[in-house]
């Protein structure tokens, strides 16, 4: 029988599903663009999360793109030290979908963790515990 | 499965976090440079027989010449930074690194003057100190950084237990090996990345 994991109620242990916008930030390049700016609630330059994501010029832009359509980050123009600069940071929606998915994220680990405490025969692999990072 | 693929993203998303809150002004061949020089001291100060006072001076001046280097490179990235995160990381490094270097100097100045028969105990200091100041940046450069700072610490303790002369190779060896693992550090933590 197929899994309803839009149901959280259904969903076995350790598996996780994202809706809408969080689905968006879940690709690859686009979840190392969203983590990076929210390291910098500032925001950064267009360049700097280039280089920080190792992306191309042409596939960092569409990433944004896709990103920005959806709400998640904003884009803006300036002239700083004579130059003039693209920059990008999160909007308010961008950093709560952002949070939402990391928690998203701790609940699968979470709810392993619980299957795994109340299963006693099963062998636990040695630093399991230590395994699971915090935020 | 799935709990393996959440723990890699969780794990992939503090990585990506913390490199983008990592300053990127230290750069490996300067910091080379300044291993270089630490060794070119030690070779030059193992041919010649100095007074202690001349061992001090000789490496105050190593310490100017590798300080005015490092700061001037750091200048003049902050100057041509597009980035207004990494020009702040660049005010917190020297904020966080400048007490060692002055308490330093000051340690240097204050035992040249009152204390002369105590100098040997100088590169120890200098070694721990130098360790603490990297310690303290360790939020803001990559990580293993630390483990340099330990080696400069345990060089200082080791200089301080095991020697009452100044020999050449107890600032040449710690600050010429600690730089170049520095310099490892630094091209493999950020610019091998970069370049790719």
């Amino acid at each position: 029988m197929p899994r309803d994991a839009s149901d959280p109620s259904r969903r076995s242990p350790g598996s996780y599903a994202f809706d809408g916008l969080q689905r968006i930030i879940h690709e690859k390049a686009r979840l190392s663009i969203v983590s990076s700016l929210a390291a910098n609630p500032e925001g950064l330059v267009f360049t700097e999360l280039r280089s920080l994501c190792a992306l191309t010029d042409g596939n960092l832009s569409r990433q944004i793109q896709i990103l920005q359509s959806a709400g998640l980050v904003e884009v803006w123009k300036r002239v700083h030290k004579g130059r003039p600069q693209t920059l990008c940071r999160l909007t308010d929606i961008g950093r709560e979908q952002f949070l939402l998915y990391v928690a998203e994220l701790e609940k699968v680990v979470a709810s392993a963790q619980q299957a795994e405490k109340s299963t006693p025969n099963t062998r636990r692999p040695s630093g399991f515990d230590r395994a699971i990072p915090s935020f | 499965m799935e709990l393996q693929h959440a723990l890699s993203q969780i794990a992939d998303i503090r990585q990506q976090m913390s490199r983008a809150r990592q300053f990127r002004g230290f750069r490996s061949a300067t910091t080379l440079m300044t291993a270089l020089a630490a060794i070119g001291a030690g070779i030059w100060q193992a041919k010649t027989s100095l007074e202690p006072t001349q061992f001090i001076a000789l490496w105050v001046c190593v310490a100017i010449g590798c300080i005015a280097l490092c700061s001037t490179e750091l200048f003049l990235r902050w100057r041509n930074s597009e980035s207004e995160a990494q020009s702040e990381l660049a005010r917190q490094a020297v904020e966080q690194f400048l007490p060692f270097v002055i308490v330093g100097g000051l340690i240097t100045g204050v035992m040249w003057e009152y204390a002369p028969d105590a100098l040997w105990i100088l590169p120890a200091l200098w070694q721990i100190l130098f360790g603490l100041g990297l310690y303290s940046l360790r939020r803001i450069v990559p990580m293993p950084i630390v483990i340099v700072g330990a080696f400069y610490i345990l060089c200082g303790l080791v200089n301080l237990s095991a020697s009452t002369h100044l020999s050449p190779w107890s600032m040449s060896l710690p600050f010429g090996v600690g730089q170049m693992l520095s310099a490892l550090i630094l091209y493999w933590y950020l610019e091998r990345r970069h370049a790719a």
